[in-house]
């Protein structure tokens, strides 16, 4: 057997009939047994690339330019269609990044696996649903016969991820190709799958070729790492080296774009700077000392937000079958103006039925919530109105919160007309300025802008009526780590400037610290923990807490 | 479950009552139909007569009352015998009957009354109709399924290409053609153009023929794979035979002209019904009439199957596990049958009831045309009529099937996706 599973020499490739190229002269290799991260940001063609090592690509619309794929030894792209097919699934698998919609909705799990094994292998049906149940536990699935019997949407997200790997390891293929498992995973669930992914590659010594944005989870399971921006190579080599002592400026500020655990600098390095694109930012870092003396000085004034025993349940069903949900439970804790309090929990945990409680988007079952000293449970019209005003709420996903159809002047103006501001059109210009958008972008329409200019508009829409108060619900999660680290520059520099209040919701523990001042931890509906932000990290309290901080990847 | 069905059929209850409510007054409010079933000269006396046996010298509303308690499976009754509402055991098929105090409370089979033209019971004239419909909407859905998928998933996978277009062109045509123009146009060259032996010009044939096999020779020389451009040089030499052949004709080249295929004719008849009578043999089965009026009725819906079944299908294509499927290394056909048209077939399922629904009731004008014996034809004759009672009865049936259809397309739904199975 050849030592190199995957080789990739010089591929530039592209789609389109015009001669725009997504990859350009990529060349890497995986050896046998080995793990091979490509990291890189969106856009930057790693998953072009994967694909095109699988054949998954139609071709046209995809072409490629020129390069060598090889596999075993033998050149993938000189074989017919029909031989692809086969090796396909028996030699080389894949995992996809959205464990939701990459399983078949209509069949079942036991099923789309067994399926794969009769596709390959010569083998009854009988040994291969007994098989997939091996595989099934082998992928540390809690109950692999109701697993084998589920439809995909019975099972959980990592459930379904799991499933998915089991799938790809059912033919003992020599080469995994991982593209982003875990990036839509919860953190303690993502630590999991990539526990369980290093295992399975080191017990059936596989080559696996694992994709991802995050240098973080590099750090934990690969041996190689391969670095790509805008379809190119900017650097590669052992993963020590890679992390520890980066030569490529893009390299140098993805690692320190992120938010550091240990310390707090004033504003976050970002990946331009390095490249020399614009001036350094701030950086110098806050003392412990001080912030508690800022945080002191805050909790001196009149909460702005008071929450007291928030509880919300849902009621399904009737009589015999009837089943309480409760979404939120008993939640008490306070905000202080000017600060910036951090909401981290996995998915379910209630964050966002909280947030939208307290913008009275909901109505909660009980407790309330008082917003400058004004129940937001009982303010009638005017009052509503005003408060709407000032408190604001900025989305996940910049794709799906703003209207397609609309230019981003029309979606600015339309708030700002329907509470009455004097000057829109003067406002929405200042609004561009403020958060770093060109004043012609006010003629566009979203689909123009990319995701981190998106998300830049609708926090302009939300400064618009110059809110005091701001929920910020995983505004970040679904950005680039560089942009990231921009969307949170912006996101204080506008706190500083304005003195804007905030609440920080996200699921990632080390963005959440480095936003806030106190941090509010929560789990199924109830308040795990609350407390200042640095005590909270490096001194946690409760158990759920701890398994939060340790999932964090490269931790 | 159970509650799920129960609560659709007191749903569907609510719209049989509404539709038999609306229909009622709308006939009662008409003309008199004792007018059209008496000779003219007839005297009052008469007339008077057959008001009061169908319970027209009644207002409408108590007609429309005893008409609802007749159709009403759970009923009340008049212990007195020459009350109109008497329990008559002869007309009415009773299960089981309670009596509390005067009244009579009866637990029965829907009763339609009688027609007023040949006072049959209604029951038994849709009971004699209906058949006729029913295997006629039947054989039509189920050509347009089988050949509608088909048709749809040859066009998904030939997207842009030229069975596409073709099936967009035919679907147009299918859609928007009338039912009544349809029926005329089957008939007229199914069951006279084509009646006995036909020719057809050989030349579009030939010219494909030469053209596609000029096309394989140059893919084999050029190394492309053997479908590349095929589609488009055999309509491109379909079109040269067919002006090849209108030259020669034009010409007058008769031995050009005349190189024909002798298509064996159908030798369907224009009309007629499932079963003919014969003279000597009483009622036969003629499954031979079928075909005209099914592939009538079948178009339209075949025309809406395949657009749907195409548009269904290379959306599905585009899904994320449907990548996984390729990643699988499955072979194309098991991606599609397994993985995609299963997938693909909710909005077809949902179009195929509708239509059927309808194709029983709306069979009027292809049943008047092709003379086919069924429920459309059958309420053609009675509204021409003002026949009252056989109308409110198919109106009844028609209501009550559209109801059962779309109960037993929503469970259809959850055998197909077990997201929408509904649980408990």
């Amino acid at each position: 057997m050849n030592k190199v599973a995957l080789n990739i020499e010089h591929l530039s490739a592209g789609f389109g009939e015009n001669d725009q190229l997504a990859i350009q002269d990529i060349s890497f290799q995986v050896d046998h047994g080995q793990c091979l991260a490509v990291v890189g940001e969106s856009g930057s063609g790693k998953s072009v690339t994967s694909l095109h090592a699988m054949g998954l690509l139609p071709m046209p619309p995809a072409f490629i330019r020129e390069g060598k794929i090889q596999f075993d030894g033998q050149s993938v792209l000189d074989l017919d269609l029909e031989e692809r097919r086969k090796l396909r699934g028996k030699s080389m698998a894949m995992v996809f990044q959205e464990p939701m919609s990459s399983l078949n909705p209509v069949l079942k799990c036991g099923f789309q696996v067994e399926e794969m094994l009769s596709e390959h292998e010569e083998i009854s049906k009988k040994e291969a649903q007994e098989k997939v149940l091996k595989l099934f536990a082998q992928v540390k699935l809690p109950d692999p016969k109701r697993a084998f019997d589920s439809y995909p949407h019975e099972l959980s997200g990592g459930q379904k991820q799991r499933v998915m790997i089991a799938m790809a390891i059912a033919c003992k293929p020599a080469l995994l190709i991982a593209d982003e498992p875990t990036t839509a995973l919860d953190v303690t669930v993502q630590k999991e799958i990539i526990l369980l992914l290093k295992d399975l590659q080191q017990h059936h010594n596989m080559a696996l070729l694992f994709i991802t944005h995050d240098l973080g989870v590099v750090a934990e399971i690969a041996d190689q790492v391969v670095v790509m921006r805008k379809g190119q190579v900017v650097e590669q080599g052992d993963v020590q080296t890679i992390l520890s002592n980066p030569t490529h400026p893009y390299t140098r500020g993805l690692i320190a774009c992120r938010p550091p655990w240990d310390s707090r600098p004033h504003r976050l390095p970002t990946v331009q700077q390095f490249l020399g694109e614009v001036p350094p930012v701030d950086a110098t870092l806050t003392s412990a000392h001080d912030r508690l003396r800022m945080l002191n000085s805050m909790q001196q004034k009149t909460p702005l937000l008071e929450v007291d025993g928030l509880t919300k349940t849902y009621i399904s069903g009737k009589g015999k079958g009837k089943h309480v949900v409760h979404a939120i439970k008993d939640v008490t804790f306070n905000v202080f103006p000017g600060e910036t309090l951090g909401l981290v929990g996995e998915s379910g945990c209630g964050k966002t039925t909280l947030s939208r409680c307290l913008l009275r988007l909901i109505e909660p079952t009980q407790g309330s919530a008082h917003f400058d000293g004004e129940s937001i449970a009982n303010m009638d019209s005017a009052k509503l109105r005003s408060f709407r005003k000032s408190a604001q709420l900025i989305f996940q996903d910049p794709f799906a919160s703003l209207n397609p159809r609309m230019t981003i002047e029309n979606a600015l103006m339309e708030v700002m007309r329907v509470h009455g501001i004097d000057q829109p059109k003067k406002r929405a210009l200042e609004l561009m300025d403020e958060v770093g958008l060109p004043a012609d972008s006010l003629q566009r329409y979203p689909h123009e802008f990319s995701g981190g200019q998106r998300q830049r508009i609708v926090i302009a829409r939300a400064l618009a009526l110059r809110p005091k108060f701001i929920i910020c619900d995983e505004s970040v999660s679904a950005l680039d780590v560089s942009v990231q680290a921009q969307v949170l520059n912006l996101l204080n520099d506008l706190k500083e400037k304005y003195g804007l209040t905030y609440i920080f919701i996200s699921h990632d523990l080390s963005v959440v610290r480095y936003m806030s001042d106190r941090i509010l931890v929560m789990n199924q509906g109830l308040v795990e923990e609350f407390g200042e932000a640095d005590k909270l990290c490096t001194t946690p309290q409760s158990a759920y807490t701890k398994k939060l901080i340790n999932s964090i990847p490269g931790h | 479950m159970l509650k799920y069905i129960l609560s659709k059929l007191t749903y569907g209850l609510l719209v049989l009552w509404g539709v038999v409510t609306v229909v009622f007054f709308i006939f009662s409010l008409g003309g008199d139909p004792v007018e059209n079933l008496v000779a003219e000269n007839s005297t009052q006396e008469v007339k008077d007569a057959i008001r009061e046996k169908f319970n027209l010298d009644l207002p409408v509303g108590e007609r429309y009352l005893l008409y609802l308690n007749d159709i009403s499976p759970i009923s009340v009754h008049s212990t007195n015998e020459s009350s109109r509402y008497f329990l008559d055991e002869k007309q009415y098929s009773v299960a089981a009957s309670v009596q509390v105090g005067s009244k009579t409370i009866a637990l029965k089979a829907p009763f339609l009354s009688r027609s007023y033209i040949s006072e049959r019971s209604v029951t038994e004239i849709i009971g004699d109709a209906l058949p006729g419909t029913g295997v006629l909407a039947l054989v039509a859905i189920i050509f347009a399924i089988i050949v509608g998928i088909s048709i749809g998933v040859l066009s998904a996978l030939n997207k842009d290409g030229l069975v596409d277009r073709l099936a967009l062109v035919l679907s147009v045509l299918g859609m928007s053609g009338p039912s009544f123009f349809m029926a005329i146009l089957v008939a007229w060259v199914g069951g006279y153009l084509w009646y006995e032996s036909t020719t057809l010009t050989a030349w579009p044939v030939v010219f494909m023929l030469l053209f596609v096999s000029a096309g394989l020779w140059r893919n084999r020389r050029t190394g492309k794979a053997w479908s590349v451009g095929l589609g488009r040089l055999s309509l491109l030499g379909f079109l040269i035979g067919v002006g090849f052949w209108l030259m020669a004709s034009f010409l007058l080249l008769d031995n050009l002209s005349d190189f024909a295929f002798h298509l064996p004719g159908t030798g369907l008849s224009m009309t007629g019904s499932l079963y003919d009578v014969d003279i000597w043999k009483g009622q036969v089965l003629n499954l031979k009439n079928l075909i005209l009026p099914a592939l009538t009725l079948g178009i339209r819906p075949l025309a809406v199957i395949v657009q749907l079944t195409r548009n269904s299908l290379l959306e599905v294509m585009q899904q994320d596990y449907i990548r996984t499927a390729r990643a699988k290394g499955l072979k194309e056909s098991a991606i599609i049958w397994r993985h995609a048209l299963k997938n693909a077939l909710n909005p077809v399922i949902t179009a195929i009831s509708g239509w059927f629904a309808s194709m029983l009731a709306g069979a009027v004008f292809v049943e008047f045309v092709f003379g086919w014996k069924g429920l459309g034809l059958e309420t053609y004759n009675a509204l021409e009529k003002d026949d009252l009672p056989v109308v409110m009865g198919s109106v009844v049936v028609i209501a009550s099937i559209f109801v059962v259809i779309n109960i037993l397309t929503d469970l259809l739904y959850g055998v197909i996706d077990p997201r929408v199975r509904i649980s408990k």
